[in-house]
């Protein structure tokens, strides 16, 4: 059976994980975040993240994410991937969310970074902010 | 063969069927439904029993991002990843708590292979009532409640709502 790794973090208040595989590198930084990085805390319709910034750097497209601060990375069989069922697709107005994954006491929303930081950086150029991207992290 | 159990031919075929559908009208009538009766935010509903996958204690729900309200989120249960609804605030009652409810309800949904789970806060009794008791709906209820109910019957003093819970699967976005 196939297995992936993720990193299991948090953002506004919720706890998510995405396949390391789609991560450049991951800075725990007491900076500022870069300008133009995205908040996936704000983009989940939770809290903006606050206080020293932890910042996730996608492979592609360039784009840096911040969260609240990264929990642990975990292996994960492929039969404890579940995309995310079609009912709840149709009520989900973010589709960068992946799916779910099982850990051993909880289900942890996987998110398709990719996705994340496209449509991320589409909203961010529609709204003029464009020409502050694309940014890497520190 | 003898003649009297020979099949019926032209129009004995269309006697044949009214007789069967006047035995079949007459055997509905006497037919009777399971219900299952459940409390939500401190009503009583009802459900056909034969509409419920099952009953079990509420596990963990993963909150989904982005979702209405009144979608908890999903729960695994016996491997499968099964959307669950706050049953009471989908339909509108006052002073629901869906993270305390201490039961999930599964109900049967054609388009939705594992069913979808429905927050309840006791299970109390399984009934068996005439199909006949069934009365329509009260004419006078309203809001989302009225898009589920699928009739009423009374049970001892209560007069209890039926659920089409099955309609879950046609809820959108904006309820």
């Amino acid at each position: 059976m196939q297995s992936l790794e993720l990193l299991v973090f948090e953002a506004g208040g919720t706890r998510f994980a995405t396949p390391l595989s789609d991560l450049a590198r991951v800075v725990a930084s007491a900076q500022a975040p870069p300008a133009g990085a995205l908040d996936l805390g704000l983009l989940a319709g939770g809290q903006q993240a606050s206080g020293e910034a932890c910042l996730v750097v996608a492979r592609w497209p360039d784009a840096t994410v911040r969260i609240d601060r990264v929990n642990q990375v975990v292996r994960v069989s492929s039969g404890h991937l579940h995309q995310l069922p079609g009912y709840i697709r149709e009520h989900c107005r973010l589709p960068f969310i992946w799916g779910l994954a099982e850990l051993e006491t909880e289900a942890i929303i996987v998110v398709d970074l990719p996705r994340l930081c496209a449509d991320g950086l589409a909203a961010q150029q529609a709204s003029g902010e464009g020409d502050r991207q694309p940014q890497r992290g520190p | 063969m003898s003649q009297e159990t020979a099949a019926p031919q032209g129009s004995d075929v269309l006697g044949a069927f009214a007789a069967q559908a006047r035995v079949q009208g007459q055997k509905a009538a006497a037919e009777a439904w399971q219900l299952m009766t459940f409390l939500v935010a401190g009503t009583r509903f009802a459900v056909r029993v034969d509409a419920v996958r099952i009953v079990a204690p509420m596990p963990r729900v993963a909150a989904v991002p982005g979702t209405p309200p009144w979608l908890l989120g999903v729960a695994n249960h016996r491997g499968e990843i099964v959307p669950v609804v706050d049953l009471a605030r989908l339909l509108g009652l006052p002073g629901a708590r869906a993270e305390t409810s201490p039961f999930v309800l599964i109900a049967l949904c054609d388009t939705v292979p594992t069913g979808i789970g429905c927050s309840i806060d006791a299970l109390l009794d399984i009934v068996t009532v005439p199909a006949d008791a069934l009365q329509p709906p009260i004419p006078t209820l309203q809001g989302p409640l009225a898009r589920f109910a699928q009739g009423t019957v009374h049970l001892g003093a209560d007069l209890v709502t039926l659920l089409h819970l099955g309609r879950l699967a046609d809820v959108g976005a904006e309820a």
